[in-house]
């Protein structure tokens, strides 16, 4: 991929929430940069923060939420200094979103054609012919058959797939330059989430636009991304490009993932995975120094008592841990 | 590899947090439940207390010099027309109708238990037998049907009362009940409960009951206030505690015949009353908050 | 190899109700004529995506829900039409493990509870053993003893299936079918609890059916797999065959589908044409002709039948002879 201009740069974003229980630091410094045409994937467990960070780039957080720390420059202006009139004009204009549950998402009294004109309508100087029109060609561009009879049914008249197609059309409809996925696919079955895949990345090819790729799934990054964060407890701890993080993962969490998860390729059935022990750790007590340490195998002195930086440890490729992971990641996958 | 117990991470905290200290945590925070809640304590201990330290007894007839006398250091509330202290009445009357409030839901929510639970739990055609004797049992009119029986019965006790109530005041329990069983029952533990082996009445009064608590208490809280303002309208009406004993309702229905010149009389149980059920109403819309399964994590 | 369950031609039919009189208007076709058996102490895995039946079939082996038709016959015993009374003691040899850690346990129990109720259903034991019996299962499937008092809410998605493991293999059963059982889990507790299920087969001589829609987790633990689609089974096979050699043109699409997590990979996909059609309405003849890549005329007529092509291989698709297999073709 071409090194191209960067068009979202995230720069140690903080969202807290302050419950009654405490604060709990959902996003506590995370950074990350998308170019022009970039997918990013943004992957980890729950709890780690990825959906709070995408609500934050969109300032969709709510209370207790809030944004208290950070920058998040978008085509070079800080998105935290607009006023929420700009903001809504930005969304679904330049940064749409589409979410995992798309039947929340749609109005279940409106027809789905209705719902993308009127997203037109919003953010476009057409006339409703022109934008029904439109609405048509979308419908056509996602892969929906028969879209004029389509245009005016009902959401719950649609299957799953394909009311996710509906909404990546309502995403498409003001081409975007940054469209972030949450999870868009996890509530599909297999052989539907393949569709949707291949159908976000034709529309990324011919478009240009670029994706934040949020998923749990470090198989659909593979597939999807260009680059990838991988996210433990609202930090970033490994950063880099696809190869680097599935060919040569270095903080032990990425490796411990990949190794944990069960492989098409080896012989080695009904015997043990390498899981990675314990759990996630509650919001409210997080461990002192590296907050994976009580799970890491390799976690020393200093990681109970350090917090280790983001480090670039090769070109291009940063890692969260005192003590990376040496070896080459061929055994598994 | 030998699954330890020792490598499950601690997470939990010290204290066991069942779901009622939960529920107590978040009450505390709702000021206004809180208050009622104190106002109501005081006003239960003091219907309690309340005749054993007052100088006078409940029915003790005063001196013709002192009938209808205004409030004063000697009767802080007044007397009423046969000069019986009006404060020691009230908090006799208080025991009264708190008592006909709370035995009256007690019983009303039994049956509406046990009909709204067999009949969300099974379904089908007990479903539709229990309901519709439910929709039976509401559109009886029931002020007109106890006006003609106060003609016909003169005068209850208290028990009466709490019955009459408790029969024509299951009806909205057991549509609760029902509406909780009819979704509870579709979830999985209940499904696991099923593939144990349990029986269907185990299930009912085991796993399906204690997780319909939340607005049963709720509903029994409002139904307190409300049924002291039932009883109170009863007494009107002639079919509610009959004096001597009193209760806020009938020294309320009493106070009607000296209202212009003896408004005291009127007052202090109207307001007792109001009070009462003003705090009942509040704490059960504390309560609901604190229960509220969508704020419960 | 003995077989523990057998099932022949199971059929579950749910009434979709309408009208006034809250009549059957129409029948979800759930599971629609299948047949299948399980061999005393394998993993029998059971995959298919939304609306195949797989868990429906899964439940109504143990008689969670009530067969429409069929025979179920379970450790040589016919239980179709066993009355609950008669099934109770039979419900101890087969246990189920639900997809949901947070719905499936009690709010309002404590876990030692959760897990000491079986026991006290069927009587085992007094109290005191009862209590002692819950602490050593606990520890075996990897919870604390000392949290017996605690409430389902204080613990992790992780470890609420444990306790929904514990539940189910508390009274030693035979069989136990988990619906799900890690799909609602993170990653990395995903490797706990398929380790831990694998761990108690081998220490309790468990038979599973292990129910699932992901791929790779029935394939790590399973010997022999099932793939259902619309209420029928399309093709059974031993996993390694399964994987190597996949007949029917759905497990194909479907093994094709499976996302890899190496970037290095360029998968050609088959990509299958539109949606699962509604279990209410299902195609005629072959259901999977709507979207396959190789549907000819007597697909849409005739019902391709689940025919042996040796080794214990099953396959439903007409271009699939017996003993051997015939090329698809356009």
């Amino acid at each position: 991929m071409e090194r191209e201009e960067t068009l979202l740069d995230v720069r140690n974003l903080k969202t807290y929430f302050f419950t009654d229980d405490g604060v709990v630091k959902a996003v506590d410094g995370m950074s990350f940069t998308i170019r022009k045409g970039e997918v990013l994937g943004l992957v980890g467990e729950s709890g780690c923060g990825k959906s709070v960070a995408s609500l934050s780039i969109m300032q969709l957080v709510e209370p207790p939420g809030k944004i208290v720390e950070g920058e998040i420059i978008f085509k070079g202006e800080d998105l935290l200094k607009k006023t929420p009139e700009q903001m809504r004009k930005i969304r679904g204009s330049e940064i749409a979103m589409i979410f995992q549950e798309p039947m929340t998402s749609l109005n279940p009294v409106y027809t789905i054609g209705n719902q993308i004109m009127e997203a037109i309508l919003i953010h476009q100087d057409l006339s409703e012919e022109e934008a029904k029109k439109r609405t048509i060609e979308l419908l056509r561009l996602v892969g929906i058959p028969e879209p004029e009879r389509r245009f005016n049914q009902y959401p719950h008249e649609l299957s799953g797939g394909m009311r996710q197609r509906v909404m990546i059309a309502m995403a498409m409809s003001c081409n975007p330059d940054l469209l972030i996925s949450d999870e868009a696919t996890t509530a599909l079955d297999v052989t539907i989430q393949a569709q949707i895949l291949e159908l976000m990345k034709d529309l990324q090819r011919k478009t240009g636009m670029a994706i934040l790729f949020i998923t749990h799934d470090l198989a659909l990054v593979a597939e999807m991304a260009h680059s990838v964060a991988v996210a433990y407890t609202g930090k970033i701890v490994e950063y880099g490009d696809v190869y680097q993080i599935f060919k040569k993962p270095r903080h032990p969490y990425t490796y411990g993932l990949l190794s944990s998860v069960p492989s098409l390729k080896t012989e080695k059935t009904k015997t043990p995975l390498p899981a990675i022990e314990g759990m996630v750790p509650n919001p409210y007590k997080m461990p002192s120094g590296c907050h994976f340490n009580p799970r890491c195998p390799f976690a020393t002195e200093r990681c109970r008592k350090e917090m280790p930086e983001l480090a670039e440890i090769e070109p291009g490729h940063l890692v969260r841990c005192f003590h990376p992971v040496a070896v080459e990641k061929e055994a598994v996958s | 590899m030998a699954v330890e117990a020792t490598k499950i991470e601690e997470v939990l905290t010290g204290r066991v947090e069942t779901y009622w200290y939960l529920v107590g945590k978040r009450l505390r925070k709702h000021r206004l439940a809180m208050l009622s809640l104190v106002v109501l304590i005081l006003i239960i201990l003091a219907c309690i207390v309340g005749p054993y330290i007052s100088p006078y007894k409940v029915s003790e007839l005063g001196s013709t010099t002192e009938v209808l006398q205004p409030p004063s250091w000697k009767h802080p509330l007044g007397t009423d027309e046969l000069g019986r202290d009006v404060l020691t009445r009230l908090f006799y009357g208080g025991r009264i109708s708190l008592l006909v409030g709370f035995s009256s839901v007690v019983s009303a929510l039994l049956v509406g238990i046990i009909v709204g639970a067999y009949a969300g739990y099974f379904g089908g055609f007990l479903d539709t037998i229990l309901m519709r004797f439910t929709d039976i049992m509401f559109s009886i009119p029931v002020m007109p049907l106890l006006i003609v029986l106060s003609s016909v019965i003169p005068g209850a006790g208290v028990w009466k009362i709490v019955l009459v109530i408790a029969i024509f005041g299951w009806m909205t329990d057991a549509r609760i009940v029902r509406g909780m069983f009819l979704s509870l029952r579709e979830n999985e533990y209940v499904e696991a409960a099923r593939a144990i082996g349990v029986s269907n009445n185990r299930i009912i009064w085991r796993h399906i009951l204690p997780n319909s608590f939340a607005p049963i208490i709720v509903s029994a809280t409002l139904g307190v206030g409300g049924n002291i303002i039932y009883e109170a309208a009863l007494s009107y009406l002639g079919f509610g505690v009959m004096p001597p004993t009193p209760s806020w309702g009938n020294m309320l229905q009493n106070a009607q015949y000296a209202m212009a010149i003896a408004p005291w009389l009127v007052w202090s149980p109207g307001l007792a009353m109001f009070i009462t059920v003003l705090a009942f109403n509040y704490l059960g819309d504390g309560l609901r908050d604190a229960m509220d399964p969508k704020l419960y994590r | 190899m003995r077989k523990l369950v057998e099932v022949q031609n199971l059929i579950k039919y749910f009434p979709v109700l309408g009208g006034i009189f809250s009549r059957p208007v129409a029948w979800v076709k759930a599971v629609d004529d299948v047949s299948f058996h399980i061999f005393e102490g394998e993993t029998f895995g059971l995959v298919g995506e939304s609306g195949s039946g797989k868990t429906t079939a899964g439940k109504t082996i143990i008689r969670l829900i009530e067969p429409t038709k069929g025979k179920i016959i379970f450790d040589g015993k016919d239980i179709t039409k066993l009355p609950e009374n008669q099934l109770r003691p039979i419900r101890r040899e087969m246990q189920i493990i639900f997809q949901d850690p947070y719905g499936s346990l009690n709010p309002r129990m404590p876990i030692g509870e959760i897990i000491r109720e079986p026991l006290l259903v069927h009587g085992i034991g007094d109290k005191k053993e009862q209590e002692e019996r819950v602490v050593e299962i606990m520890k075996l499937v990897g919870l604390r003893p000392e949290y017996l008092r605690r409430y389902p809410h204080e613990f992790s998605g992780g470890q609420r299936q444990r306790i929904g493991i514990a539940r189910a293999i508390v009274l030693n059963p035979k069989f136990v079918v988990a619906d799900e059982p890690v799909s609602a889990l993170d990653a990395s507790i995903q490797a706990q609890v398929l380790n831990l299920l694998l761990e108690l087969q081998q220490k309790l001589a468990l038979t599973y059916l292990l129910v699932a829609h992901n791929l790779a987790v029935v394939r790590h633990v399973s010997d022999r797999i099932g793939v259902m689609y619309l209420g029928k089974i399309v093709e059974v096979a031993e996993t390694k065959e399964l994987f190597s050699t996949p007949l029917h043109p759905y497990t194909q699409a479907l093994l094709s589908a499976i996302p890899i997590p190496d970037p290095e990979i360029k998968k050609e996909r088959i990509l299958l044409q539109g949606d699962i059609p509604s279990p209410i309405n299902p195609p005629s003849g072959c259901r999977f002709r709507t979207r396959c890549r190789f549907a000819k005329d007597i697909c849409a007529e005739k019902e391709p039948p689940l025919i042996d092509v040796g080794s214990g291989h099953y396959v439903a698709c007409h271009f699939v002879k017996e003993g051997k297999v015939v090329e698809y073709s356009k």
